[in-house]
């Protein structure tokens, strides 16, 4: 028996058929915001389905097309949110800027958290969550060029095995859940995010903190310039894909100049933690001095 | 790079000034390269009509070092540039 959904985040939809279990999981990784349902955009539309014949391995397909296999159902999950992770960063390239990121906001402050996979963006989010933040993604941040705001990504967050002790008191639905195996064997936990956190209203981008994990380090916040935080943000840009993909020389000189002048309202930092309690005690000391600069020392 | 030859840079590239520092965007790859403050200041003369020996003699008045070092330093950073493709 198979069964079907459509997925939407923002105006990129995807319709994925296969296993009830894997259709209930995909759906519960990529939960309905409606208030953040956009028209979907049919040139960017995916159809991604799940099969398996007889005994043998489980089948992704993408249009017909076969793009992966693996041997049990509960191991496509990872796959198939890797599927439409790929697939929705670069159709929504097409109309945002899309960073690598982390992406959070808090009494209309919006902060980008750009680091490569590995470098402690979903702690740190979720941390922030935890802390009030409202929450735009763990993994792809996306900004509107017009307004330069965060516009979320209602994806759940995704929390490696390493960070998990640190999340049991502040998520404790986690000590129940079963984690998911990405290709390689890393396990992962979804976590839907609270009710209080999914945003409702874009934020516009005001800080920009450059965050990298150092257990051996005391924990510190520093300005930087916005050049140096640009370069940091750049490093996990689509541009060039975008660019090479079809978007061409005016398309991708648009993005930049939008992505200058979003950096250009921000205040820029460099963030060095071992410690997730400290991380957020000082972008919570951040967001007080951004939104009254001479209250507080950082 | 001959003391008398004028280079450019190429016509499509923008670039960004962003507080102090300067940023040039390559649109046709969609990269992005960021000048230390040498370069920036040789980017900017960069109009197809200063010669490498007038931008020399800039960079040492402005820097206060001889031209021989001025014109090493542009003829490097000019190298510089060219490898990054920035340059007709």
């Amino acid at each position: 028996m198979e069964t079907a959904s459509t997925l939407h985040i923002l105006g990129y939809e995807a319709h994925v058929d296969g296993p009830p279990d894997l259709v209930s999981a995909i759906g519960r990784v990529y939960p309905s915001w409606p208030a953040w349902w956009r028209e979907p955009d049919p040139d960017v539309s995916q159809w991604f389905s799940v099969e398996r014949s007889g005994a043998g391995p489980y089948r992704l397909l993408n249009r017909q097309v076969p793009v992966a296999e693996e041997d049990e159902l509960r191991d496509m999950v990872t796959v198939v949110d890797a599927a439409v992770m790929t697939t929705a960063s670069t159709a929504l390239a097409k109309k945002y800027l899309i960073f690598h990121a982390g992406s959070v906001a808090r009494d209309g402050v919006g902060m980008l958290l750009p680091a490569t996979s590995g470098g402690g963006k979903s702690t740190l989010v979720a941390g922030l969550i935890a802390a009030g933040w409202t929450y735009y993604g763990d993994e792809l941040a996306v900004v509107d060029p017009g307004s330069l705001q965060l516009v979320p990504v209602n994806r759940s967050l995704c929390l490696r095995a390493g960070s998990r002790s640190i999340f049991r008191p502040r998520f404790p639905e986690l000590a129940g859940e079963r984690p998911f195996r990405r290709r390689g064997g890393e396990e992962i936990w979804y976590v839907t995010p609270p009710e209080g956190a999914i945003p409702r209203e874009p934020a516009s981008v005001r800080l920009v903190v450059l965050p990298s994990y150092d257990a051996t380090a005391e924990s510190a916040l520093t300005p930087i310039t916005r050049s140096t935080a640009l370069q940091g943000l750049l490093e996990q840009s689509s541009l060039p894909s975008f660019v090479a993909d079809g978007g061409g020389a005016d398309g991708g000189r648009q993005r930049m100049d939008a992505t200058v002048n979003m950096m250009r309202q921000a205040s820029c930092y460099a963030l060095a933690s071992g410690d997730l309690d400290e991380a957020v005690a000082l972008l919570e000391k951040l967001l007080v001095a951004e939104e009254r600069p001479t209250a507080v020392d950082l | 790079m001959e003391a008398d030859t004028s280079p450019a840079p190429r016509l499509e590239l923008v670039s960004y000034q962003l507080d102090d520092d300067l940023m040039v965007f390559d649109p046709v790859t969609g990269r992005a390269h960021f000048l230390n403050p040498t370069a920036a200041s040789i980017w900017q003369m960069l109009d197809g009509a200063r010669t490498v020996a007038g931008m020399a003699r800039a960079i040492g008045d402005a820097y206060k070092i001889p031209y021989g070092t001025a014109l090493a330093d542009v003829r490097g950073t000019l190298a510089g540039l060219a490898e990054a493709g920035l340059l007709r």
